[in-house]
């Protein structure tokens, strides 16, 4: 009997010891580690579902990656500006700046999870194409957008071999170098023609509030022109228009609006229960209830509004809202449906991109500016002969350019795409397209986790 | 120790009480769940479907954080009780620390909390505390005492680079060889009177009037050499006197919101201090501060108004304070008898009254409320519009039947 209590005893507390132990090494509430997270396809769709509103937090396109391009640009008043906004405007971004640094992070939380996702495709099935698809075109839109911001522009280097940003193709915690301009442009256009292959060309409620093929095709068509290779961003972008699944809207207030425009080509839904984007957005520009910090030089609005038939020029400004400033109205909505890439981008990307290849290319490029054009001005009346040279195209495609992507950060990376590809400085402020503070500064933690981490070199702009 | 025999019979020892602790603890006000992978339900779905992030990567090789801790401390009474006193040591050395620097944010995931393996962080203190009865007599009694204590602090050892872990916003830093949470700021020199911009130190000590953040150097610290105070009591019949003062020596208050203040009402509106108002107007001056500016990008080098952080804002933080000052009175028991109450007391107090410092930006005494527990610990004496200690005047009446 003895040795019976002696050996229950002594299991009881073995028993003990290891549930305490089991009670004891778990998550706190609510926390779920990988094992208990992924583990069916839907989880992994729920997790690519998530970076969606990453693609759209505040830090990156729901408002800092165009507050970011347009503090570069020069279509606005930097007297207002303070702290990292002024440092960015006056292209002397410094090592430190929680702006810039969480938009730089938010870029890299984008690529991290995207890579999760490829990582983790053994959970796929049925949706194993849409869930690659999607990831790889997140990874290429986040790496376009950072490398458009950290490193000087494709074409600075004959064969590009300048410093880019940082590749990273699976999630590890070890410093990465920078990559070249070069490679990571090579990694951008394999990851969107990967999309491209494996992404549906509708989706299941017909809204391109997801990811399609038409997506990854105008990101395509956007990176061909941004590197000047008008062959490329002619074929990308002539084949999302000629897919007609997207129309010009016909006036201009339903571009950011509650699902009413019919030219977003990838869209985040705005969702009253759910995810609501471009709060950051609003915040930078929205006009019709204080004054925001973005107020236009008199120089660009006079641009802007010099055809006085513009119809954009009700559409999208105001010097009334905030007596004595030239604000933009775009963004007035309280909430919107934000596109990320729009049919109209498209159909000027093919005018440029028509004219400068030339041959049947120009007819379908006059054509696109027209449309373009009549919309604008309500008529005809500026429209292009249909003998008009490619040198005339080109131009009217860029002024067009800037007027319709006003506030949709376009302009820098304009300047700097023209900068490319003739030498010619356009830039306002009188900057040359590549000097060296025309680029954001990478954060200072980039270089303390690795001391050989490259820095930009700061300053040399106006 | 006083009553042990070899003790016992000195005489002008009362008390003698000698006591030492040993020990290694850990860090408990570290947050849970650092171990593991942090997935975490969406709470808003997106387009109508569930959504599910990842909010971190787990750290599986996380262990204890390690305080070891020496104290060593002698009480003592003598001279018939009329000294007494305490004279103490410490010597806490925290190693394995944990903390959530350095890793590349290209990674894509914040930072995480790990042992830093290399770390080793020396607390030192010696702290002697006296008191001396002068006079004890039913009608007078006077008293003087005081304290002094020298606390020491460096970083013994440290493997990241000096703006890996910084106190907050508050450019203090942690480095090797150096006390925890000093100053790296780029060094002003002065003003150049020819055109009252302002001039600079490189890191080589070289004067150049171009601003830049590599110019930045180790200067000042946040901790003060000295911290002390001194007291006296005295009664008198019916009368009590008691003063008390408190002292800083050395250290260093940057004051970060002067940065702000001197550009004044230009883009951020703030208001303008009165002593910046020794800054250069014309060709000539000789002045502590450089010529005004709305912005201070017109400094050449500066990028922005935030990044204004330099040794020009750096003070001296010895102070000197009448903490405390009491003067009462009491009714004598015959009086009190007659108007049949037990006591009755008047008495008038003040509390920091006096205080004695060069520093230019109010209240020395720097109490602020950091949010973040890194920025308590790195960044105590960095001012941002810390609110003035109160400075209160008490009249009372004590009333007791």
């Amino acid at each position: 009997m003895k040795q019976f209590i002696k050996i229950t005893l002594l299991a009881l507390l073995v028993f003990n010891i290891s549930s305490c132990k089991k009670f004891l090494e778990r998550p706190p509430e609510g926390q779920l580690n990988e094992e208990q997270a992924l583990k069916t396809e839907a989880d992994l769709q729920a997790f690519s579902n998530g970076i969606y509103t990453l693609l759209a937090d505040a830090a990156f396109y729901g408002g800092r990656l165009q507050i970011m391009n347009e503090l570069l640009g020069d279509q606005y008043r930097g007297e207002f500006f303070t702290g990292d906004y002024s440092e960015i405007y006056k292209r002397q971004n410094s090592i430190f700046g929680g702006t810039r640094d969480g938009f730089y992070s938010k870029g890299y939380e984008i690529i991290a999870r995207a890579n999760k996702v490829l990582a983790r495709l053994d959970l796929a099935t049925s949706q194993r194409n849409l869930i690659e698809g999607e990831a790889k075109l997140f990874r290429g839109i986040a790496n376009f957008e950072l490398v458009r911001l950290f490193a000087q522009p494709w074409g600075y280097s004959a064969d590009n071999s300048h410093l880019g940003i940082p590749l990273r193709t699976a999630l590890d915690l070890t410093s990465q170098p920078r990559s070249t301009v070069a490679q990571v442009y090579t990694q951008i256009i394999a990851d969107l023609s990967s999309a491209d292959a494996l992404l549906p060309d509708v989706t299941t409620n017909g809204k391109f509030y997801s990811a399609t093929k038409w997506a990854a095709k105008a990101f395509l068509a956007k990176v061909y022109f941004q590197q000047n290779d008008f062959v490329n961003a002619y074929k990308f972008a002539n084949e999302v228009i000629a897919s007609n699944k997207f129309t010009m809207d016909a006036g201009f207030s339903n571009r950011f609006s509650l699902g009413l425009s019919n030219e977003g080509i990838l869209v985040i839904a705005d969702d009253v229960n759910g995810f609501r984007p471009a709060g950051e957005l609003r915040g930078a520009f929205k006009s019709d209830a204080g004054l925001p910090n973005f107020r236009f030089t008199d120089q660009y609005y006079a641009i802007a509004t010099a055809r006085a038939s513009d119809l954009r020029k009700a559409a999208w400004y105001s010097t009334t809202l905030q007596a004595g400033f030239n604000l933009l109205t775009k963004y007035n909505l309280n909430n919107f449906a934000l596109p990320i890439v729009h049919l109209t981008e498209m159909k000027l990307i093919r005018a440029e991109a028509g004219a400068e290849t030339g041959g049947s290319n120009l007819a379908v490029a006059i054509g696109d500016i027209n449309q373009v054009m009549t919309r604008a001005y309500g008529s005809t009346a500026f429209n292009l002969p249909l003998n008009a040279s490619a040198a005339a195209v080109i131009a009217a495609a860029r002024t067009e350019r800037e007027l319709e992507l006003v506030g949709e950060g376009n302009r820098t990376q304009e300047i700097k795409r023209i900068g490319a590809r003739s030498g010619t400085n356009v830039d306002r402020r009188g900057s040359l397209w590549n000097c060296n503070g025309f680029i954001l500064q990478f954060p200072k933690a980039e270089n303390d986790a690795n001391t050989a981490f490259i820095m930009n070199i700061e300053g040399g702009c106006f | 120790m006083s009553e042990e025999d070899f003790i016992k019979n000195i005489k002008f020892i009362n008390f003698l009480k000698l006591r030492a602790s040993f020990g290694i603890v850990g860090n408990a006000s570290i947050g849970s769940g650092n171990y593991y992978d942090n997935y975490r339900q969406g709470g808003t779905s997106y387009n109508g479907n569930p959504t599910l992030y990842l909010n971190n990567i787990g750290n599986p090789d996380l262990g204890w954080e390690q305080l070891q801790n020496v104290d060593v401390a002698v009480e003592f009474a003598l001279f018939g009780s009329k000294l007494t006193g305490e004279l103490a040591y410490y010597n806490k050395q925290t190693t394995s620390t944990i903390l959530s620097p350095g890793l590349s944010p290209s990674t894509g995931v914040p930072n995480i909390n790990r042992n830093l393996s290399e770390s080793r962080v020396l607390n030192e203190g010696l702290e002697l505390s006296l008191n001396y009865r002068i006079i004890s007599k039913p009608t007078i009694k006077w008293s003087v005492g005081g304290n002094i204590s020298r606390n020491y602090n460096e970083v013994l050892g440290w493997e990241l680079g000096p703006d890996a872990v910084s106190g907050g916003t508050n450019d203090t830093r942690v480095v090797k060889g150096l006390p925890l949470g000093v100053n790296y700021l780029v060094r002003y020199y002065g003003v150049d009177p020819a055109d009252g911009l302002p001039i600079w130190l490189d890191k080589a000590g070289k004067q150049t009037k171009t601003f830049s953040l590599d110019h930045r150097v180790f200067a000042g610290s946040v901790m003060p050499d000295y911290i002390g105070g001194f007291n006296t009591a005295a009664e008198y019949k019916g009368f009590d006197l008691s003063v008390l003062f408190t002292y800083v020596i050395g250290g260093n208050i940057y004051d970060n919101s002067g940065k702000y203040q001197f550009m004044g009402v230009s883009k951020k509106n703030w208001n303008f201090r009165e002593d910046f108002y020794d800054r250069w107007t014309k060709p000539g001056d000789v002045a502590r501060y450089p010529r005004l500016t709305t912005d201070a990008t017109n400094y050449p080098g500066l990028p922005s108004e935030d990044q204004f952080n330099s040794t020009m804002f750096l003070h001296d933080a010895s102070y000197l304070r009448l903490r405390e000052l009491s003067l009462g009175y009491s009714l004598s028991r015959t009086t009190l008898d007659k108007l049949k109450i037990r006591s009755l007391k008047f008495y008038l107090s003040g509390s920091n009254l006096l205080t004695f410092t060069k520093y230019p930006g109010g209240d020395p005494e720097i109490t602020r409320d950091f949010e973040n527990p890194q920025d308590r610990n790195l960044s105590p004496n960095v001012t941002y519009l810390t609110a003035p200690t109160q400075k209160t005047f008490v009249f009372g009446i004590n009333l007791g039947f």
